[in-house]
């Protein structure tokens, strides 16, 4: 049956996209292999992502629930002696650390990557061995942070680990490190898997899938992907300073010497207060896509949502100091920050709005999916109210650090995010097992949930107004604060029932649950059109979009341009060895190349273990370790994109090239090429920023710079050393030219150029490095001076490595006029290089002398 | 259709109506929180034009030519939008989404200069 009235959608009949004779061959040829060693080699984009989700549950279980639970118990009554001071700290640092760094971030990432291929309508995400070490990093990040409880050493200095109390000082034994160190391979992890979200958004739709017509969860990932970049990149960069302090004595943060430890707060919240909205922006998605099903009508405002996505996005970077206000900001800057954090309600709203406006003219149908969204409305209009609450100074200073702010989050992030998720769960766990969760459970897992909610976190904005601090353990009876501390922890025993009925619906679905077929919910995007479960590559005829709503609004899903229609049918016959994907264009979705896609490979998670062995031997202060661990990377980078048979000659490619007007790109592809190292210098140079603000900072808080006792090193040798890194960035450029003419020799001596002139460079900038008369233990000065000298010349040091083993594999002919991808991204990252090196050494070297 | 790589692509003209009011905002709001930072931490910046502090001075002349930039740049997206209703539906949207992230960011940038022509900065 169809509703064919206006503005009202079909939501029986969709159509299905067509199942060729070559599914079964595709289906195998995708299949991750078999066994647990096939396991540690797989990369498939749902391998990935169901990897990611169910471990982002689990630490949830453990750090969500558990934590709160105990702290819940223990502040139910006044002078409670369940658990001391010390285990309370552990606890409540362990709860924010968890949640925020292992729980909500893997499990939106996990989304993405398990459901962007089917969204998208392409077969996998572009970079799956990326993918897997995203996985991999993760997880091992996650249990070396969890390992502490095994050294008796947990972290308890909050989950924002404020300098001076998470230095050398206060904190000199382990626990801070495992901090450090263990959600610093988890963060790794994180950047991994937003470049793949990134590149997979804008490379690997399908065909007439403009940016226009992309699904709103698409454009919140990518957001949040980006938000990713710019705002773990500060953290990385703080967390090394604060690890430097910790085991190299340097003074990043010890006022007594340069250091500030305002510094940390900037670089931590310079990440921290984006994590939120990087965390609420993919729960909107979901509300986007789930609410026009239920409601059976076309989003109300899909531009003014992409636009509110998107402001959201900018406007959390200029908000973080509103974490800060108490800590004696100017007058000026407080109104900066809390103008912006007042304007972020802007964007908010209108999302409220759209999504309010869609079910006002829309048929609600009170499915599982449905409640958590209307109730994610209810929580979050609350808890962005509060929020604009504590923007405004006057109020903040009063509230600031009391269980007013403790209500406040809870209700963005159990409201604003949880919820979204658990509506996604139920609305896409169907389309992954083929079996419907069950209508009674999920309704008595909402109402659970929600009354719990409620029952927990108001009597929070109360007893704070009241003036109940956070984080302490216990509270003295008489203040007036016992009722409202009982109601709360009797609130999170309803939490707790609400998780107990999701478990064992997930488990009764497992065995008992209703068939889904292809489509239970009548919904309007690609990913309803495939099986439930889909085949392992998705889809072996690729669609073709004409809207934003393909199955409402199209019969047929692989119509349309016929060069399109020849294309995609074409893809399901050939090739049938390798795995083929298609890359369209960043705007228009038109084809733009075939290539091929990686397959199953060790060495993401040996390169994840090389990962995890560096900062594990920094915790066990096993310097060596750490170069076996980088060693240990190399040999998986090189092992990882060591040239496979490329399966087919250039005349095959050419054929296929000229049928269709297409390139094929078996040795990979140029425009994921590309765009990856585009990122990559991306993350490098919000890195470098990140020196460079700390470097300006602790200037600033240095009324003498250099020191008294210190005098500016010469310039001499780093001009030297300059000119040889910028004649080498050169000579990179002369090979580029060189191949793209088909000059092997040029090629060849132009790599060889750069790589001597750039190793002279870095040998020389590292002797005058090495040979200051000062160290990095001293002052901030000496520290900063160091450790970007330092980061500049790994920079410069990568770069070499990059053009030797292009000039090893050029050497053996392996680049042509056609196929010099690696060529072309290793000249762009030697132009970056060049760039920080010469911003980097011209701070350090000129910048004293002109303030 | 060319198979060579080529890396000299220019930024696309839609891109940069698209994000214009939120990358001028971004960039506007560090340049006057640095300077805030500097001026109050170094006591630099310490004169007075038309009674406005210099601090706020610089405030307020970076913000105000940062929103007319905006201004302009938002005028453009939503003459595209409008005087194109035949164009590609993708570059259309984009431009009516960056209409409406420039009169956002607009805002955002004289909102946030507006308490430096009351307060003293430091």
């Amino acid at each position: 049956m169809s509703d064919r009235t206006p503005g009202h959608v079909p939501y029986a009949d969709t159509p299905t996209v067509e199942a060729p004779s070559t599914d079964v061959e595709l289906d195998r040829l995708w299949d991750d292999p078999p066994g647990l060693w096939g396991r540690l080699r797989a990369v498939q984009n749902d391998a990935v992502g169901r990897r990611l989700i169910l471990t982002g549950f689990f630490f949830l279980l453990l750090g969500g629930t558990v934590d709160s639970v105990v702290m819940r118990l223990q502040l139910a009554v006044p002078d409670n002696d369940l658990v001391g001071p010390q285990l309370y700290n552990e606890l409540f640092t362990n709860h924010g650390s968890v949640t925020m760094f292992l729980v909500i971030l893997p499990i939106f990432e996990g989304f993405a990557i398990l459901l962007l291929p089917l969204l998208l309508g392409t077969r996998e995400m572009p970079f799956p061995r990326l993918g897997a070490f995203a996985y991999f990093t993760f997880l091992l990040g996650g249990l070396l942070y969890y390992s502490s409880t095994l050294f008796s050493a947990v972290p308890d200095a909050g989950w924002f680990g404020y300098t001076p109390l998470s230095g050398p000082e206060f904190s000199p034994d382990l626990a801070l490190d495992f901090w450090v160190l263990g959600l610093g391979v988890a963060e790794v992890g994180a950047i991994a898997a937003a470049i793949e979200i990134i590149i997979g958004v804008l490379k690997m739709r399908a065909p007439g899938m403009t940016l226009a017509r992309m699904p709103l969860f698409a454009w919140a990932v990518l957001v949040m992907a980006f938000m990713i970049l710019f705002a773990f990149t500060p953290l990385i960069v703080g967390s090394l300073l604060l690890e430097l302090d910790r085991g190299f004595d340097t003074q990043f943060f010890n006022p007594g010497a340069g250091g500030s430890s305002l510094l940390w707060q900037h670089l931590f919240w310079i990440f921290g207060h984006p994590e939120v909205y990087i965390q609420f922006l993919p729960a909107t998605g979901i509300v986007s896509m789930v609410l026009p099903v239920f409601v059976r009508r076309r989003i109300v405002g899909y531009t003014w949502l992409v636009a509110a996505m998107v402001a959201v996005g900018f406007l959390s970077f200029g908000l973080w100091a509103h974490h800060m206000f108490s800590v004696g900001l100017s007058p000026i800057v407080l109104s900066f920050f809390s103008a912006a954090s007042m304007v972020i309600a802007i964007p908010a709203g209108v999302q409220i709005f759209a999504w309010l406006a869609t079910i006002w003219e829309g048929r609600p149908v009170w499915k599982t999916p449905f409640l958590f969204v209307v109730g994610f409305l209810a929580l979050f209009v609350l808890g962005g109210i509060t929020g604009v609450m504590v923007a405004s100074v006057p109020f903040d200073l009063q509230a600031h650090d009391s269980y007013f702010v403790v209500g406040h989050l809870h209700y963005v992030l159990i409201g604003g995010v949880a919820f979204p998720m658990f509506a996604g769960v139920y609305y896409w766990l169907p389309k992954f097992t083929g079996r419907l969760l069950n209508e009674r459970l999920g309704k008595w897992n909402f109402w659970l949930l929600f009354i719990g909610v409620n029952v927990t976190f108001f009597p929070m904005h109360i007893v704070g107004l009241m003036g109940m601090p956070r984080r302490i353990y216990t509270y003295p009876a008489g203040l007036g604060w016992e009722t409202y501390n009982l109601i709360s922890t009797i609130g999170v025993f309803i939490i707790v029932g609400g998780f107990v009925v999701f478990v064992t619906n997930v488990v009764h679905t497992h065995f008992r649950g209703a068939p889904a077929g292809h489509n239970p919910w009548g919904g309007d995007t690609l990913e309803w059109a495939v099986s439930s479960p889909p085949l392992q590559h998705s889809y072996s005829v690729p669609p073709i979009v004409h809207g934003r709503h393909p199955l409402w609004d199209q019969k047929d899903l692989h119509g349309g341009d016929l060069d399109d229609e020849r294309l995609v049918h074409a893809l399901s016959e050939w090739p049938l060895r390798w795995r083929a994907a298609l890359i369209t264009g960043t705007s228009d979705a038109d084809p733009e190349e075939v290539f091929r896609v990686a397959g199953p490979s060790i060495w993401p998670l040996v390169a994840a273990l090389g990962t995890v062995a560096i900062f594990a031997a920094e915790l066990l202060k096993l310097r060596l370790g750490a170069l076996a661990g980088a060693l240990v990377i190399v040999v998986a980078v090189i092992g990882w994109n060591w040239p496979e048979d490329a399966a087919i000659t250039e005349e095959e490619e050419l054929a296929f090239e000229e049928r269709h007007r297409i390139p094929v790109r078996v040795g990979g592809s140029l425009a994921l090429a590309r765009w990856g190292t585009g990122l990559l210098i991306l993350f490098l140079g919000i890195a470098f920023t990140s020196f460079l603000l700390a470097y300006f900072y602790l200037r600033l808080e240095n009324l003498d710079w250099p020191p008294p006792g210190i005098s500016l090193p010469a310039p001499g040798a780093a001009v030297v050393a300059g000119a040889l890194v910028l004649a080498g960035a050169v000579s990179m450029y002369r090979a580029l030219h060189g191949i793209k003419a088909d000059d092997q020799r040029r090629l060849r001596v132009g790599l060889a150029v750069a790589a001597a002139l750039g190793g002279i460079g870095v040998a020389v900038q590292a002797l005058e490095v090495t040979g200051v008369v000062f160290d990095s233990q001293t002052h901030a000065y000496g520290s900063i001076f160091h450790v970007m000298g330092w980061f500049c010349l790994m920079v410069a040091v990568a770069g070499i490595v990059m053009a030797l083993m292009t000039l090893y594999w050029a050497v053996r002919g392996r680049y042509t006029a056609r196929r010099h991808v690696p060529v072309a991204n290793v000249a762009l990252y030697w132009a970056a290089l060049a760039v920080i090196w010469v911003i980097g050494f011209a701070t350090l070297y000129l910048t004293p002398l002109l303030t | 259709m060319s198979t060579h790589p080529s890396l000299r692509r220019r930024l696309p003209g839609w891109l940069v109506l698209f994000l214009a009011g939120p990358v001028i905002w971004y960039l506007t709001f560090w340049l006057v929180y640095l300077v805030a930072e500097a001026g109050c931490t170094t006591g630099g910046l310490d004169f007075r034009l038309l009674g406005l502090p210099g601090l706020s001075v610089i405030t307020v002349t970076v913000s105000v030519l940062a929103a007319g930039t905006i201004a302009v740049l938002t005028t453009r997206a939503y003459m595209r939008w409008s005087d194109d209703p035949s164009g590609e539906d993708h570059r259309r949207s984009l431009m009516f989404a960056g209409f409406l992230l420039g009169i956002l960011f607009l805002i955002a940038t004289l909102f946030i200069a507006l308490p430096a022509l009351v307060l003293e900065p430091c």
